[in-house]
């Protein structure tokens, strides 16, 4: 099951109270030509809402936000091809898992439609 | 906000929209910016740059009056060529960089940048009172598009007619027809690339644009390619490299400024030839894209201040333009990018030129 967040990331609950986190396909297409991503290190702890990484457009640069816990693993491919962030943002484009402080914070995210809906609005 | 002749295009292109000195202007097309950067360098990138101005001066005192308000000299500029320079304010900052293309020694065409339409113009017509003169604003009643890349010189010998494109040199320009229309022909470009900058009417535009969309090695480009060329080119952008409290020779760009030209000009006197910082090119180590206006660091000490970074798609890596204060130049220089200081070594510019020799002058 995947939540959305407002600030355009996506969490997937991999079970064991672990997420896998990403970037929308809103929030790349936005971003355009990600070219370096800013990984952080695997032990990394997160207080709730910390950026858990810094993405680098030709034009622009972002932050990727994580729920609290600690990053367990990190896609280390984008090292290289940052480009997969834009072709493939839900899938092979995924950022780092972290193991969640608390296994509910998902709870509080929305779900794809919803979310869907706040771009709309937007 | 303001729109072009090719605003429907750009929507039904994917274009990303931004406001761009009051421009409703495309950062980059379906393909994106890199995609969009590497086909100019190495096929042919087409620009819409109609945001920009355009005015013709001309009568008994064009001459004399376009070169006391332009710091290069016109006055051994033959017809048929074009001259880069400045307008300057009366502190000797830059109002505007333009380029004057002579086309009689009465009849001067000025290329002036977008946030210069008003402002320019009002400067122009305030210096030129009284002038046995003629000035007209053509910027509304014609299109202007780059075309720019290696094979920019193949494509436009195949659609333009009436004119030989052997015979303009880079920073030359002359008069042909595309599909029968007529268009005024600059080879003259903000991408280090050789190319042409073509001027039709505002009329025309529209069938010219589908025709050089639609020939197989062009690619539509947006702002976003266009600034990432001219930045490996080395070449300043208007506000933010250079603007009216900044002067030409702390930007380097001393050799477009004639001191000693005869009658002088506009903003002269107030020019500073040692300034205390400079404009240079920096090179960022690592995986590393500097912003305009991060802080130039060196050994801990505030040294200056970034006015242009991207991400070159041709050097994979993170260049600028900064203001760097003269003690500093020799010192090792970083860039502070949120609390790191990045190494950052002085680079010659311009990082990317492949103007080429048979089309210098």
């Amino acid at each position: 099951m995947r939540k959305f967040a407002k600030t355009h990331e996506w969490y997937e609950d991999i079970g064991g109270g672990k997420i896998r986190i990403g970037i929308s396909k809103h929030a790349a297409h936005e971003l355009s030509d990600v070219v370096f991503v800013e990984l952080p290190d695997v032990g990394k702890k997160l207080s709730d809402k910390q950026s858990l990484c810094i993405l680098e457009s030709v034009k622009a640069v972002a932050d990727a936000y994580s729920p609290a816990g600690t990053v367990v693993e990190v896609n280390t491919k984008l090292k290289d091809q940052a480009s997969l962030v834009n072709q493939d943002p839900e899938g092979a484009g995924w950022i780092a898992v972290v193991q969640l402080d608390n296994p509910k914070a998902l709870d509080e995210y929305l779900a794809e439609a919803d979310y869907l809906k706040t771009i709309v609005a937007h | 906000m303001r729109n072009t002749f090719c605003l429907e295009w750009d929507q039904a292109h994917g274009a990303k929209l931004v406001d761009f000195h009051g421009w409703n202007m495309p950062v980059s097309y379906a393909k994106g910016i890199l995609a969009e950067h590497e086909a100019t360098r190495t096929s042919a990138g087409l620009f819409n740059i109609s945001h920009m101005g355009r005015l013709r001066i001309h009568g008994p005192q064009a001459y004399k009056f376009s070169n006391y308000a332009f710091t290069n000299d016109l006055t051994h500029c033959p017809i048929g060529s074009a001259l880069y320079g400045f307008l300057l304010n009366d502190k000797g900052g830059i109002i505007d960089d333009v380029i004057i293309y002579k086309e009689a020694n009465d009849r001067f065409l000025w290329i002036i940048n977008a946030g210069g339409r008003e402002t320019d113009v009002e400067h122009l017509k305030r210096l030129s009172a009284g002038k046995d003169l003629t000035m007209d604003v053509l910027s509304d009643q014609t299109a202007l598009l780059a075309l720019q890349g290696p094979k920019a010189d193949a494509i436009l010998k195949r659609l333009a007619k009436d004119v030989d494109l052997d015979k303009i040199p880079y920073f030359g320009f002359g008069r042909g027809t595309i599909q029968g229309k007529s268009a005024f022909i600059m080879a003259t470009g903000y991408t280090g690339e050789d190319g042409y900058e073509v001027m039709v009417d505002v009329k025309d535009a529209p069938m010219i644009w589908d025709l050089l969309t639609t020939q197989p090695e062009v690619t539509a480009c947006g702002l976003g390619a266009r600034d990432s060329l001219r930045l490996e080119a080395g070449l300043p952008l208007h506000g933010n490299d250079i603007d009216e409290t900044t002067q030409p020779y702390e930007a380097g760009l001393g050799w477009a400024v004639k001191m000693d030209k005869e009658g002088g000009f506009f903003g002269k006197e107030a020019l500073n030839k040692t300034p205390g910082r400079k404009l240079i090119g920096l090179t960022l180590e690592g995986q590393n894209i500097p912003r305009s206006h991060y802080k130039v660091v060196s050994e801990g000490k505030e040294a200056g201040e970034v006015t242009s970074g991207v991400f070159s798609p041709t050097l994979k890596k993170g260049i600028a333009l900064a203001y760097v204060k003269i003690e500093f130049l020799d010192k090792p220089l970083a860039v502070d990018i949120r609390g790191k200081a990045v190494p950052a070594p002085k680079t010659k510019l311009p990082w990317v030129r492949h103007v080429s020799k048979a089309k210098q002058k």
